[in-house]
């Protein structure tokens, strides 16, 4: 068993909206250990977006902890959060945006660097980065373009290129590879995993895409409005899926083997909203398996055998 | 690996590289001149500031020089466009006009500029009570009828040119205003600056290196549409009599001077009202030509 | 044989745009039997929008049609004036949904004002059926409570019963064809899966035609009897969806089937199509695939090659088959 890389405890993040609260993130705990890959899979409004920037302290939390290598991260001063800067970095879901379009892909990537004092001179910055666009699969020559002169594919790898420059230890992925075609996903991916072997990173991916965390997660979380209802090895999640509400959402996968039989979708109904989620379990209005139980008190997610954890009364 | 060598070679190819792509402001060129409306618009500003600058060559007239003998002549080969009620030659008047026109519309959009794109910064990106304050102010502001109230300001601290300048920039910045504070919150929020601040960026630098460059285009855009609305501003309160005051040449107060002889000597008013058009015309079809240069995204019909 | 309803023949769309002329479509040929989900799929900017618009004839102003044919029955669509298009083909005949149902509808009318509205427009039913009708067509797409739900405005409902009430509204018009692009691209996956089984639903109660419009392989897998596979304007493929997962013809067709996530399970497996998507500002010469081609050879680079047929209800545009 690896060490333990981060950890959050009962992390929740409210925003005000006029409608009233929003719980976009609802205690959520989670362990991530050095090396791994971590896939979390849910619907668009669930909060996973907003659970990794309250991780990162991009937006600060309302309640609960984040510890990272076993450091509270909310007890950082400022000038401490710049090394946490350094140690976390982030990949954005949507290349066109998340590049500034008035600096060249030089100037991205030299931020970064200099920023966090890895390269002063000019000479140590050509080096570095021109050794990051290789990494990405691309050349010296591309540093003097802007990101409107680049394609989708390549402006995301500048995106990754952009977090690998301060030689992080977790790098979190917001839906990295959304914005692009099939065709260009699978370089993306490929480009990631080779720099996760060969710098040993974490990585934690958020994605609606089921598809796409099955290739590259070793451990799958699924989270429903807020909070994580399941978690553990991504085989055994996918061959046995515990939480009805995991059950009925691999289900919906849109399956393009002609020949497997197209199962019958289970889940009614629509996400409810998250400023007055449902008492107890939230999913109790559209679980097709609920007891009394579950519409008052709301479950635990309980450790169960081989890493899995599960917040369901059915277990 | 020997690196030294590698960096020498990627230095000189992107030096090569940087000569042979065409540059953004070129790109912006391009598109601006094939629309053929801005290069009309051009054009005729190119022609004012020509003739702004080399006016005493163009005129053997002094636009001063008064002669109690020769008033409101009819136009004749002497003078193309005949005489004023002082007998100066009306044509070297209004030639003269072109620099106090040019001088005035520039001081009102650089200082109107300036305060609205300053408070326009502070407004979007400090948010809360700053943008409060000064969000009201622009509704005070905007609420009273330009005219009446640069009428107010003008007569509060006297006739002048400068004071004209004050006075049309004090109540126009509140367009520079809005157009900043607006560009900068759909800036602030968007992803390549929360994207700065994952990296470590600190404030200042997020605003100085990722949201300033992303104004200016909207900034220099702003002040050449806003360009014409300050001549006309400049040009009324003069014909009003609050502006710019005799003798200088300022083509809203010969406008006004020649509503006296309207019947008598029409073309008094109308070409320095042809003045006018003409150069407000050619900053409209620029601003809108940059608009379009600036922002290609939006489509070309 | 089944009847044809729709059939596109040598179809050429262009783009005026600032950097010049783009050919958007450059030869388009299919065929949709009647009765049948056609799928047509492609990555961004393929044409494979363009294809469906040019069908309604609903392009933008810089667009201009430079020639092929659209059969639908025995008239050419492109022969009719616009007023035509109003008058006969667009809402009774053929009908359009898009990705983005809010967009759609019109935020100040009740659902039932405006299905209404349309059915004035494209039905011939009586008055007196059109609110037996619209329930009905409300049902039919499984939405609920659909006395209820008729009397809200568009904004009381959600993304996915917002792409139901246009199939709705579709429904009660009648039209012999339905185009949809991308219908199901802004919703949640469990959302889509209902949308989804509502289309399968229809397809066997009402013998829907459907042009169904994705990049989403998956989604042609779970709903389409046939597939036109696009590629930079042009058709590279047409097939059914069986042989598209078991027996793609076309070097992109098949490299494009294993680039995706569900087909493919392992990173490793994962294919690789090397380049980028060409611009059809300038697109290359012959085939357009050909620079990314790994089978490519001489004359790929020279001619472009046609349609032709392997088998029945299989064409191919590639020189290596």
């Amino acid at each position: 068993m690896t060490d333990i890389l981060l950890e959050t405890q009962g992390l929740k993040k409210y925003f005000n909206s006029p409608a009233g609260e929003v719980k976009a993130v609802d205690g959520v705990d989670l362990i991530i250990r050095q090396g791994q890959s971590f896939g979390l899979v849910g619907e668009s409004g669930c909060g996973k977006s907003t659970l990794i920037r309250t991780i990162l302290r991009l937006l600060e939390p309302t309640e609960g902890k984040v510890f990272f290598k076993g450091r509270d991260i909310n007890s950082y001063r400022k000038n401490e959060l710049l090394k946490l800067r350094k140690e976390m970095a982030m990949v954005f879901q949507d290349p066109h945006l998340s590049l500034n379009p008035r600096m060249t892909v030089f100037d991205t990537i030299s931020r970064p660097l200099k920023i966090h004092g890895l390269a002063r001179k000019k000479q140590e910055l050509l080096v570095q980065i021109v050794e990051l666009l290789h990494t990405m699969g691309m050349q010296a020559e591309h540093m003097v373009r802007f990101p409107h002169e680049l394609s989708g594919g390549q402006k995301q790898r500048i995106g990754v290129a952009r977090a690998l420059a301060v030689e992080p230890d977790i790098i979190f992925l917001d839906e990295p590879t959304s914005a692009l075609d099939v065709s260009v996903q699978t370089k993306i991916l490929k480009l990631l995993e080779k720099a996760r072997q060969e710098r040993n990173l974490t990585f934690f991916f958020i994605s609606h895409d089921i598809n796409m965390i099955r290739v590259v997660a070793d451990v799958m979380g699924v989270m429903y409005l807020g909070k994580i209802v399941e978690i553990g090895p991504k085989e055994l999640l996918l061959s046995d899926p515990l939480h009805p509400y995991t059950q009925g959402l691999f289900q919906a996968v849109p399956e393009p083997d002609p020949d497997k039989i197209i199962q019958e979708v289970q889940l009614e109904g629509e996400v409810p909203s998250p400023i007055n989620p449902p008492p107890g379990c939230n999913f109790n209005p559209r679980c097709p398996f609920v007891w009394d139980l579950c519409k008052e008190v709301e479950p635990m997610l309980k450790e169960l055998e081989d890493e899995r954890r599960v917040a369901c009364h059915k277990y | 690996m020997n690196t030294a060598v590698n960096i020498e070679n990627i230095e000189k190819e992107i030096k090569e590289l940087k000569q042979k792509r065409t540059s953004q402001l070129f790109l912006t060129w391009l598109r601006f001149k094939r629309n053929r409306l801005s290069m009309v618009g051009l054009s005729f500003v190119l022609v004012i500031i020509f003739i702004a600058i080399f006016a005493p060559l163009l005129t053997p007239y002094d636009p001063y020089d008064t002669n109690p003998f020769r008033r409101l002549e009819n136009p004749s080969r002497e003078h193309l466009l005949g005489t004023d009620e002082l007998g100066r030659d009306l044509l070297t008047r209004l030639l003269y006009g072109s620099r106090i026109a040019l001088q005035v519309g520039i001081l009102i959009v650089l200082f109107e500029g300036f305060i609205g794109i300053t408070l326009g910064l502070l407004a979007g990106y400090l948010g809360r009570w700053v943008d409060e304050i000064i969000m009201r102010l622009v509704d005070i502001l905007r609420s009273f009828p330009v005219i009446i109230l640069a009428m107010a300001i003008a007569g509060i601290m006297g006739q002048g040119l400068y004071n004209v300048v004050i006075a049309i920039g004090l109540v126009g910045w509140t367009t520079y205003a809005r157009m900043v504070r607006g560009k900068i919150l759909s800036i602030k929020e968007s992803e390549f600056v929360e994207a700065a601040f994952s990296i470590g960026e600190s404030t200042p630098s997020v605003i100085l290196r990722y949201i300033l460059p992303n104004v200016l285009p909207t900034a220099v855009i702003m002040i050449c549409i806003m360009m014409p609305t300050a001549l006309i501003a400049s040009a009324t309160l003069s014909f009003l009599g609050v502006g710019v005051q005799p003798p200088l040449p300022c083509w809203g107060s010969i406008a006004a001077a020649g509503r006296d002889y309207i019947t008598r000597a029409p073309w008094i008013s109308t070409s320095a009202g042809f003045f006018i058009m003409f150069t407000v015309l050619g900053f409209n079809f620029i601003g809108d030509g940059l608009r379009d240069a600036f922002d290609p995204t939006s489509k070309r019909n | 044989m089944e009847e044809i309803i729709l059939k596109i023949e040598d179809l050429k769309v262009a783009f005026d745009t600032e950097e010049g002329d783009v050919e958007a479509l450059d030869g388009v040929e299919l065929e949709v039997k009647k009765g049948t989900f056609h799928g047509l799929i492609g990555e961004t900017g393929c044409g494979k929008s363009v294809t469906g618009k040019t069908v309604l004839r609903l392009l933008d102003n810089n667009a201009r049609i430079k020639g092929g044919r659209i059969h639908y029955g025995n008239i050419d669509l492109l022969k009719l004036t616009e007023k035509q298009m109003e008058k006969q083909i667009r809402g009774n005949e053929i009908a359009m949904i898009f990705q983005d149902p809010g967009s759609s509808l019109n935020p100040l009318f009740t659902i039932k004002y405006q299905i209404e509205e349309a059915v004035s427009m494209y039905s011939n039913l009586p008055r007196n059926k059109w609110n037996q009708a619209i329930l009905e067509a409300l049902q039919r797409v499984k939405l609920p409570d659909a006395a209820n739900l008729m009397h809200r405005y568009p904004h009381q409902l959600s993304g996915g019963m917002k792409q139901r009430v246009m199939i709705a509204m579709m429904l009660a018009c009648q039209p012999q064809l339905l185009i949809a692009d991308e219908p199901t691209t802004a919703l949640d996956v469990s959302i889509q899966a209902q949308f989804i089984k509502v289309l399968r639903d229809l397809k066997e109660n009402l013998n829907l035609t459907v042009l169904y419009i994705t990049h989403d392989l998956a989604v042609i897998s779970e709903l389409c009897d046939y597939v036109s596979v696009m590629y930079a304007g042009r058709i590279a493929e047409n097939l059914t969806t069986r042989d598209l997962f078991k027996n793609p013809q076309h070097p992109y067709t098949d490299k494009l089937v294993h680039s995706v996530l569900g087909v493919t399970t392992t990173l490793e497996a994962l294919e690789e199509i090397p380049g980028s998507v060409p611009r059809l500002i300038n697109p290359p010469a012959g085939c357009r695939f050909h620079p990314r081609c790994q089978e490519a050879i001489a004359i790929c680079s020279k001619e472009a090659p046609p349609l032709q047929e392997l088998a029945p209800n299989h064409t191919v545009a590639c020189h290596r088959r």
